[in-house]
């Protein structure tokens, strides 16, 4: 009796983080996949969009927005600058060590990304 | 207060001309009060209360904070603003035409007649899908 609840906690746990796991924000997700490209993670980008983008996310075409993220420096991190919510469209501002890009994001019914661009500034 | 200091000094003025000559004190001492009376009111139509002044000097320093406050908000609001105005900008011009990913992206004509006398370069996009 005394192990109950700990055990209950523990049990219910795992259906916890996976809940969360499933509702990011759009900031959090953007963050994500802005940290997976940096990184040059094409398989960490792709498992990210929608089933129809996803043969378009190459390690070739990761590499290349990672190069031209790489130009600004390390990433910082991003904030939200506007959103549009009926169409799930959201524009962020990352931050680099030299420099900010925009980073926009479209979001599917399911979370999925059914857009993600990047802008350089001028 | 500083009537009340006065009264007194009238009636110890009063007291002692009494002693002296009694029959001109009331004469005195009506004089004195009403001398002392004109004299109060002489001060307070002129010259503010101290305590009042000092209320009046802390409330206009609470304003001007407030209004210093307001205007720091103001300002950080503007800069926000500005922020999003830039943002939507760049993803107006980034909107009219999307291509495959690394390829260059022309902005739209507004933005461009607006960046293009500097010889700007144009903003580029990089990415998949379309927004």
């Amino acid at each position: 009796m005394r192990h109950a609840i700990p055990t209950a906690v523990l049990a219910v746990l795992p259906f916890v983080t996976i809940g969360c796991a499933r509702h990011l924000t759009p900031p959090a997700i953007a963050d994500a996949m802005t940290r997976a490209v940096y990184a040059g993670d094409a398989a960490g980008a792709r498992s990210r969009f929608i089933e129809a983008l996803r043969p378009s996310v190459t390690p070739q075409s990761v590499s290349v927005v990672s190069a031209r993220m790489h130009r600004y420096g390390e990433y910082r991190g991003l904030s939200q600058v506007s959103e549009i919510p009926a169409q799930r469209r959201y524009d962020f501002e990352a931050e680099f060590d030299r420099g900010t890009m925009l980073i926009q994001l479209k979001l599917a019914s399911d979370g999925s990304i059914s857009a993600y661009r990047v802008v350089p500034n001028e | 207060m500083r009537r009340a200091a006065v009264i007194v000094a009238a009636v110890i003025v009063n007291c002692t001309a009494f002693v002296q000559s009694p029959a001109h004190a009331f004469e005195s001492s009506g004089i004195i009060i009403a001398g002392s009376f004109l004299g109060l009111f002489h001060h307070h139509s002129t010259q503010p209360h101290e305590g009042r002044c000092a209320g009046e000097l802390h409330g206009d320093r609470r304003t001007v904070a407030a209004q210093r406050a307001r205007i720091a908000e103001l300002e950080r609001e503007r800069a926000a603003q500005h922020a999003r105005i830039v943002a939507l900008e760049r993803s107006l011009a980034n909107e009219t035409k999307q291509t495959s990913v690394g390829t260059l992206t022309r902005p739209h004509p507004m933005v461009v007649a607006r960046h293009d006398p500097a010889r700007q370069p144009r903003p580029e996009s990089y990415g998949w899908g379309s927004i």
